[in-house]
């Protein structure tokens, strides 16, 4: 039973994941190609702001009355920004982290949408260890998040 | 008639041809009847007449300044356009952050009826809350503040808008 419920987790979360990746590349394919740039030249700066965001998303959750109000519309405007900025860096992210899959099991040449599509299951795969692999999802999520908000002409 | 002879007649009736026509109608009878039964001097002529009209555009064009070297040095040393611009929209972006939080701030305390039924609207959803252990709400909204404002910083100075 338990099998199956982590094996619909990791179908549901993978093909979830690519579907959004695919998507994000159809409708903006200039944003998802400057966050693949991005991803590839700072992942270390990517992963720093998406933390701190993170974290502040974390505090303001903490002093957030129930009821929403002026502050808690703040905050849900802060949660939808970094929702879109996760979501318009994912499928650069996404293809990143499949082409370095691909590369670790010498299947280097893997076009955008394969690429994407690994890059999914890999997430989802991960996102079934725990702990240690939450931390991971976590610092992947972070870090693509980040991506996205890391602006300017490009990374250097 | 050698195609050798019909093809100096042709240079030395080039200039200021822009149409092989034009060419042709300034060669004499045989050179015209030697290009009529020819294809490898019609060609030529187009050729020719091609490269004459190229090197007139060439000379149309305006001469290279003196002083490129300096020219160059000169545009290297100045900021970058780019970054001004990048300068200038972040901090249009944090003006109109702001412009927005106030106005929306101050339309709470306005009375316009469907100004509060719209907050009355929105107070009425939840956001879940976090209980951090040991964490007061004032070292919360600091905690807030300091990581945004670490995160603005950071993006600002790995961005290139500085």
């Amino acid at each position: 039973m338990q099998v199956l419920l982590y094996t619909l987790c990791f179908g549901l979360g993978a093909v979830g994941v690519a579907s959004l990746g695919l998507l994000g590349w159809v409708l903006w394919p200039g944003r998802a190609r400057a966050a693949r740039e991005r991803i590839e030249q700072s992942r270390g700066r990517c992963l720093v702001i998406g933390l701190l965001h993170l974290l502040a998303l974390l505090f303001l959750l903490a002093v957030t009355d129930r009821r929403g109000g002026g502050a808690g519309l703040l905050v849900a405007a802060f949660l939808v920004w970094m929702a879109w900025k996760l979501l318009t860096a994912l499928p650069g992210v996404l293809s990143w982290l499949g082409e370095s899959l691909g590369s670790l099991a010498d299947r280097p040449e893997l076009d955008t949408a394969r690429a994407t599509i690994w890059g999914a299951f890999l997430l989802a795969g991960v996102g079934l260890v725990p702990w240690l692999g939450w931390a991971l999802l976590t610092a992947c999520l972070a870090a693509t998040c980040g991506c996205g908000a890391l602006g300017g002409r490009r990374a250097t | 008639m050698s195609c050798e002879s019909v093809r100096e007649c042709l240079q030395e009736n080039l200039e200021g041809t822009r149409h092989p026509l034009e060419l042709a109608a300034r060669l004499p009878d045989w050179a015209q009847r030697h290009l009529e039964g020819c294809p490898a001097c019609r060609e030529a002529s187009w050729q020719l007449v091609s490269l004459e009209c190229s090197l007139r555009r060439l000379n149309e064009m305006s001469p290279m300044p003196v002083d490129l070297t300096a020219g160059v040095m000169a545009a290297l040393q100045r900021p970058e356009p780019v970054v001004a611009a990048s300068r200038e929209r972040f901090w249009m972006r944090a003006a109109a952050v702001l412009l927005v939080s106030l106005c929306l701030y101050a339309s709470t305390y306005v009375s316009f009826p469907p100004l509060q039924a719209g907050w009355q609207l929105v107070s009425g959803w939840s956001l879940p809350r976090l209980e951090l252990p040991g964490l007061s709400e004032s070292l919360a909204l600091v905690g807030a503040a300091v990581c945004l404002v670490g995160a603005a910083a950071l993006n600002w100075r790995w961005s290139g808008a500085h």
